[in-house]
């Protein structure tokens, strides 16, 4: 019971590429957006994501239907994972510590007593960025893909190939780190 | 509801995970009680700060030309420019050049070595727990508990830690450097992992007992390797036991790193 599309020795690759770009383009910023907070780095993330189609493609096969996004999600994070071990070296992450320790050079010295509201904010804004930023890669992809991506526990364990259990755990860990980071920011 | 289970709900409560009766007695104890509606108002601080706060990165047109190039022609990709030096050009192309090749290897293998037969559910699982092990050990800022090239040192320090001890595998002639080794657990038994380099790439070799999960089909046996999370999985039996390999190796060179484990002693 072999559907047609799987007879493909004739025209192989451009079909099956053209249908997992077909299949992926509605998730192409999620993936640029997972890929973008978890390299950090505009190109780096456009070059995972390139990477990743290519792996998508070889393993076109792989998908039976269902949640494409996860599907798509978790090979982007797969290949970023295989990238990090290939560049390992090149540029370690920074520990929320290092941080909250160092990061004061990117704040005025009055930091959060801006009579501007609008400037307050933004200054509120990217400092929540750098915390979540500054997580570590477990813990930073484990909150994106809760708070941003909205995914429930199931699909989050689904993607890592993780318990639910795990998933539940390490979120919650991941907020208490952010909340802890964010009062010693404002208590500074 | 307690304070104790209170506080053990509240963020499956929060993301919306519970059952609406539990849910409900949730609310209620966190409406009378000044911790828990503490935290629950941090939560949500937390969630509408992260919503307004964090920028959502969208995908460069120019990603999407990328994309859309390799599309319509697939060996066209490697013609892209890699700008930094630790980009490796010779990976992209190979990967590119493969596609053709392994577009049409790879179809039906899956499916006929995962089809409906005796064992193939278990088999999954322990696939599933390859795959886990293998990127949990990327993710993590040492892959290897012991490291050594020396593969005499490296196997020694097995003995006791696992069932059974991995065999003394010389792979430098065919360019797999040895790191180290690991113990992890797989198909709920501990088993030996040793770590290789192969290039830029991470090759583990899991050493389970013959009679692990999986032993009874052939899965990963055939010369074609095994697909899972855009990694290759391959099998081999090796003195009486059984070696899974998990790396992002290509197709073929992970089957020709199978054809040197079924030389292996
Ligand atoms: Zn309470």
């Amino acid at each position: 019971m072999n559907p047609p599309f799987r007879d493909e020795s004739q025209a192989p690759s451009s079909d099956k590429a053209g249908r997992i770009e077909r299949l992926i383009l509605p998730h192409l910023d999620a993936a640029y957006n997972l890929a973008r907070w978890l390299a950090r780095s505009d190109q780096d993330a456009a070059d995972i994501v390139h990477e990743a189609f290519l792996r998508a493609v070889r393993y076109a096969d792989s998908f039976e239907g269902g949640n494409a996004r996860a599907w798509w999600l978790a090979i982007v994070r797969t290949t970023y994972l295989t990238w990090v071990a290939k560049t390992s070296g090149a540029r370690s992450p920074l520990s929320l510590e290092e941080v909250m320790t160092s990061g004061d050079g990117d704040l005025p010295a009055d930091g959060g007593r801006s009579p501007e509201e609008l400037a307050h904010w933004s200054q509120c804004a990217s400092m929540l960025t750098e915390l979540v930023e500054a997580l570590p890669a477990g813990f930073r992809e484990i909150i994106l893909l809760r708070e941003m991506e909205e995914l429930s526990y199931r699909e989050i364990a689904d993607l890592l190939e993780v318990p639910v259990g795990t998933v539940m755990s390490r979120l919650a860990r991941a907020r208490e780190m952010l909340k802890r980071a964010w009062a010693a920011r404002q208590g500074r | 509801m307690d304070c104790r289970t209170a506080a053990t709900l509240l963020q499956p409560c929060f993301d919306g995970e519970l059952d609406e009766g539990t849910a409900a007695t949730v609310r209620a104890h966190v409406a009378g009680c000044a911790d828990c509606s503490r935290e629950m108002a941090a939560l949500q601080a937390l969630r509408e700060g992260m919503k307004r706060a964090l920028p959502r990165y969208a995908a460069p047109q120019s990603l999407r030309d990328r994309i859309h190039a390799s599309a319509a022609e697939p060996a066209a990709a490697p013609a892209v420019p890699a700008p930094a030096k630790r980009r490796s050009l010779p990976r992209w192309v190979a990967m590119a050049a493969s596609l053709l090749l392994v577009a049409s290897l790879s179809v039906g293998v899956t499916r006929s070595l995962m089809g409906p037969n005796v064992g193939a559910t278990s088999t999954e699982l322990l696939l599933h727990d390859l795959v886990s092990s293998h990127l949990r050990a990327l993710a993590a800022t040492n892959s290897v508990d012991v490291p050594s090239s020396d593969r005499h040192t490296v196997r020694p320090w097995f003995a006791g830690r696992v069932e059974v001890s991995p065999p003394a595998l010389d792979l430098s002639s065919q360019g797999f450097e040895l790191l180290g080794g690991r113990v992890d657990y797989v198909g709920g038994r501990r088993v030996a992992v040793l770590v290789y380099k192969h290039g830029q790439h991470v090759v583990d070799l899991y050493v389970l007992p013959d009679d692990a999960t999986g032993a009874a089909t052939n899965a990963g046996e055939a010369s074609a390797p095994l697909m899972r999370q855009g990694l290759n999985l391959i099998r081999r039996r090796v003195g009486g036991l059984q070696v899974w390999a998990v790396s992002d190796l290509d197709p073929q060179e992970m089957a020709a790193l199978g054809e040197v484990l079924a030389r292996a002693p």
